[in-house]
């Protein structure tokens, strides 16, 4: 075997391996998909909360969540259809999702035991983390900056007592968050032209 | 001292094969048709040998509607590629 010969095997391994990078532009849609959802529920539970004083401020969360859901899920086939191979990134983002969807229902399930309040301070830990991870993991800083902040802002609403006795408040911290950790890194992973991993 | 290289990778095609499957879960057919730039003919024949080897699996099934056929590497391809490349660097002049 020559130089020359060795160099074209080295170099077609390298070629090879460049075609199957992580396309994480791809995860954008999501971000924004259960970013304007939460948001939008988030400020119709404030408005129902304080103009309407209405008892059933929470119900926005039963329509909201499962279409968030289904969106997500029609979002995630469409890519499917598309993508012709699996990275393993595709599998730790899809784990790590799942397992971030069940604590928020199971946060949201337990609220009438632990509490609307904390209940909220769980799922913007929750969320937090995911996006936290999922930065890093991506080498995405807006990803991880944002879930740093949502993980700091859960820390400070639970162990603040004038902020987590006043749900409204609350409510508006977690608009911050997922303005934070969801819409604004959602954006940049789409503006980006070339962005993969 | 040169190592002896594994004669199944030392092929631009089934090398191109898996180095693409070395780096990810899984790959559709019509994926590596694209980026080897190859005839469908071709890569089936490939493709087995490298099946037949142990160096991959192969999985059919259905994606939507139309039939899928779904490649990966195998341990035992794993270990093979790894072996290759290590080869290939002891002829670096």
């Amino acid at each position: 075997m020559n130089t020359i010969e060795q160099a074209q095997q080295l170099k077609t391994i390298a070629d090879m391996l460049e075609r199957t990078r992580y396309n994480i532009r791809s995860n954008s849609i999501f971000y924004l998909i259960w970013g304007w959802l939460v948001l939008l529920s988030v400020l119709i539970e404030y408005i129902l909360l304080t103009q309407f004083n209405s008892p059933y401020h929470f119900m926005v969360w039963i329509i909201s969540m499962p279409l968030a859901g289904v969106s997500s899920s029609l979002a995630g086939r469409k890519h499917r259809l598309k993508q012709k191979h699996t990275t393993l990134m595709d599998t730790v983002m899809k784990f790590l999702w799942i397992g971030i969807t069940m604590g928020i229902f199971f946060s949201l399930a337990f609220s009438n035991v632990i509490g609307w309040t904390h209940s909220y301070v769980l799922i913007i830990l929750f969320y937090g983390i995911g996006t936290f991870v999922s930065g890093g993991v991506l080498k995405f800083k807006p990803l991880t900056i944002g879930g740093i902040l949502s993980i700091v802002l859960s820390f400070v609403i639970a162990f603040i007592p004038d902020l987590h006795k006043s749900f409204e408040n609350v409510l508006l911290l977690l608009a911050l968050s997922v303005t934070m950790s969801y819409l604004i890194p959602g954006y940049m992973l789409r503006s980006k032209v070339s962005l993969d991993v | 001292m040169f190592e002896p290289l594994d004669p199944l990778l030392h092929n631009q095609l089934r090398l191109q094969i898996m180095s693409l499957l070395i780096g990810i879960e899984n790959a559709e057919f019509g994926f590596l048709l694209d980026e080897t730039g190859s005839t469908r003919g071709n890569l089936s024949v490939q493709l087995n040998k490298l099946k037949e080897a142990g160096y991959i699996e192969i999985e059919k099934g259905y994606k939507g509607n139309y039939p899928n056929t779904k490649c990966s590497i195998s341990a035992v391809g794993r270990n093979a590629f790894s072996a290759y490349f290590e080869a290939l660097k002891s002829y670096k002049p």
